[in-house]
């Protein structure tokens, strides 16, 4: 996966503003974005999808609004927990981790069954 | 007395989308003392990702976004403070209160400007809920907003107005979807309609298509061409938007072991019911277009009065002709009223910034009738409307609030 490359008629003004490149690292691998493009946009460019394990039942989650609604894409960044990853932006030398589970929910928290 | 200080706000916005960011710049042209807030590290809310064409050339949200904020900066009496979500609003003597998430002491406002925006409805599809299974709207953010390949294969379930707008975008990028076509009917999807509601919504958008889909949305209107013609179309759809529309199939279920592989697949009927047998189709992103409603948390959190009116989205508070709502100083503008385009969104922030400055002896009547008038106009340039009837839905927020806006907190 990557980055888009527009053809010559896509608008000059909607273009992203090219930033610097930064390297960053999710559960201790390194990877390239772009300075202050969210984690989630940098990951997903990387290919990474799974950004995490639900609670309910440890199945995998990833990126589903982007824009800071649905909490779906919770990771965490250096000691601070349920960061956003759409909403965090990239710098060099940022580490994030993909959150472990916490315990179970007792059973009648989880709502509707899968 | 500073917007970065202690003292009291005369105005503090949520949100520093097209309504909330027009607010500032009205209010600080009218030297209000103004603050707003947005959780994003960027302003513009949905403004950013936003482009279509017009004569001659592109709109380009991303620049009318840089155009607003610069308006913004211009002003001393403004700041602007992203990255800082408000969680919590209190009403109290005088005021309100705010929590931002970055500050570590309440902020205090004599009026609030709630711009807080839309949100998506959800299609739940088994596996809808796999990586890799996204909005169309965080497709429109990465794509556009990021410059960030979706898919190689993405496919595109619903037929709301944004499946169409994100459609177009990612085409113009050169990196269109590979397909559009419904969700099949399901308990769980009852808030979209049955796939005969979802055509006749896309069909009413058929008048901004190719030449193909005017004489094909007059046909498809009529139940009985329905069932003749539906059925005779390719399974493979026809040609739209550089991708194809997939009229006559319905998306069951996203598939994909840790995240999305591809999607299932059946035939419908000229009435929209699945027939025949399922088969699977490789999609390496599934972009989920569900519809948008307004975020009406902080205005119901406050007691504003609230009503549910179809044609604005959902739930909407009961304003005056400028956006006040029943809780004396809080007021709303953009998609938090309804959900309609930009440019009615910046309109009503600054039909609401005047309505704040004339309390303060700041704005006169001719400046706000100018305001309130430029609402209008853009609802009637709007290159389309996001739910039929947007016009009616105002009018029967107005009736509601001629009806008795004043007791504070009711619901209807
Ligand atoms: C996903 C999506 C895609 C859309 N695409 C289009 C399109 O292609 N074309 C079109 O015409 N319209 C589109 N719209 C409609 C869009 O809402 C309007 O065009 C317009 O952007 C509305 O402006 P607004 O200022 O009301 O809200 P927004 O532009 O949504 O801005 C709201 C802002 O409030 C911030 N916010 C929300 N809650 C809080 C909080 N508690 N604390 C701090 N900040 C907060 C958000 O981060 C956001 O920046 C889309 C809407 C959505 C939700
Ligand atoms: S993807 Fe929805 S909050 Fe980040």
């Amino acid at each position: 996966m990557s980055r888009i490359v527009h053809p010559p008629s896509y608008p000059a003004a909607a273009r992203p503003p090219r930033g610097r490149t930064v390297r960053f690292w999710f559960d201790d691998r390194a990877y390239e974005g772009v300075e202050g493009e969210p984690l989630a946009a940098a990951l997903w460019a990387a290919g990474v999808r799974d950004l995490g394990r639900t609670e309910a039942t440890g199945a995998p989650r990833g990126l589903y609004c982007a824009i800071g609604h649905c909490f779906e894409c919770r990771v965490r960044v250096g000691d601070r927990p349920d960061r956003r990853a759409c909403l965090e932006p990239v710098r060099e030398g940022l580490r994030a981790y993909r959150q472990a589970p916490p315990p179970p929910l007792a059973s009648g928290d989880r709502g509707a069954p899968a | 007395m500073s917007a970065g200080g202690e003292g009291v706000l005369d105005l503090a916005v949520v949100g520093a989308g097209p309504a909330g960011l027009a607010a500032a710049a009205a209010a600080g042209e009218r030297g209000l003392v103004t603050a707003v807030f947005d959780e994003s590290p960027v302003a513009g809310g949905r403004l950013l990702g936003q482009l279509h064409p017009v004569p001659g050339g592109w709109w380009v949200g991303r620049a009318e976004a840089a155009r607003l904020v610069a308006a913004v900066e211009d002003r001393p009496t403004v700041s602007l403070r992203l990255g800082a979500g408000v969680y919590a609003a209190a009403r109290e003597e005088g005021g309100f209160r705010l929590h931002a998430s970055v500050s570590p002491t309440p902020v205090r406002a004599r009026s609030l400007l709630v711009a807080t925006g839309a949100t998506e409805l959800p299609v739940p599809l088994p596996g809808w809920n796999l990586p890799g299974v996204i909005t169309a709207g965080a497709a429109q953010t990465l794509a556009n907003v990021w410059g960030v390949e979706v898919g190689r294969r993405s496919f595109v379930v619903g037929l709301s107005p944004l499946a169409f707008a994100v459609a177009l975008e990612l085409s113009a990028a050169g990196v269109p979807p590979a397909a559009i076509a419904p969700p099949a009917p399901g308990p769980a999807l009852a808030h979209l309609g049955p796939p005969a509601a979802q055509w006749r919504e896309a069909l009413r958008l058929a008048r901004l298509g190719p030449v193909w889909a005017r004489p094909g949305a007059a046909l498809l209107a009529s139940p009985a061409l329905r069932r003749a013609l539906l059925p005779r179309l390719p399974r493979s759809g026809l040609p739209l938007l550089g991708s194809r529309l997939r009229l006559n199939v319905a998306v069951e279920a996203v598939v994909g072991r840790e995240s999305a592989e591809g999607v299932r697949l059946r035939r419908l009927d000229g009435d929209g019911r699945p027939v025949g047998p399922a088969w699977h189709e490789a999609a390496d992103a599934v972009l989920l277009a569900g519809g948008l409603r307004p975020v009406p948390d902080l205005l119901r959190a406050l007691g504003a009065r609230m009503a549910t009116v179809e044609e604005l989205g959902g739930e909407v508070p009961v304003v005056d002709p400028d956006g006040a709502t029943t809780v004396p100083g809080l007021y709303a503008a953009g998609n938090a009223l309804g959900v309609e385009g930009a440019a009615v969104a910046m309109a009503q922030g600054r039909r609401a910034a005047l309505a704040v400055a004339a309390r303060l002896g700041r704005a006169d009547g001719r400046a706000q009738a100018e305001a309130r008038a430029a609402v209008e106009r853009a609802r009637a340039d709007a290159p389309f409307a996001f739910h039929a009837g947007v016009a009616e839905g105002h009018r029967r927020i107005a009736a509601l609030w001629q009806e008795g806006g004043g007791g504070d907190g009711r619901a209807v």
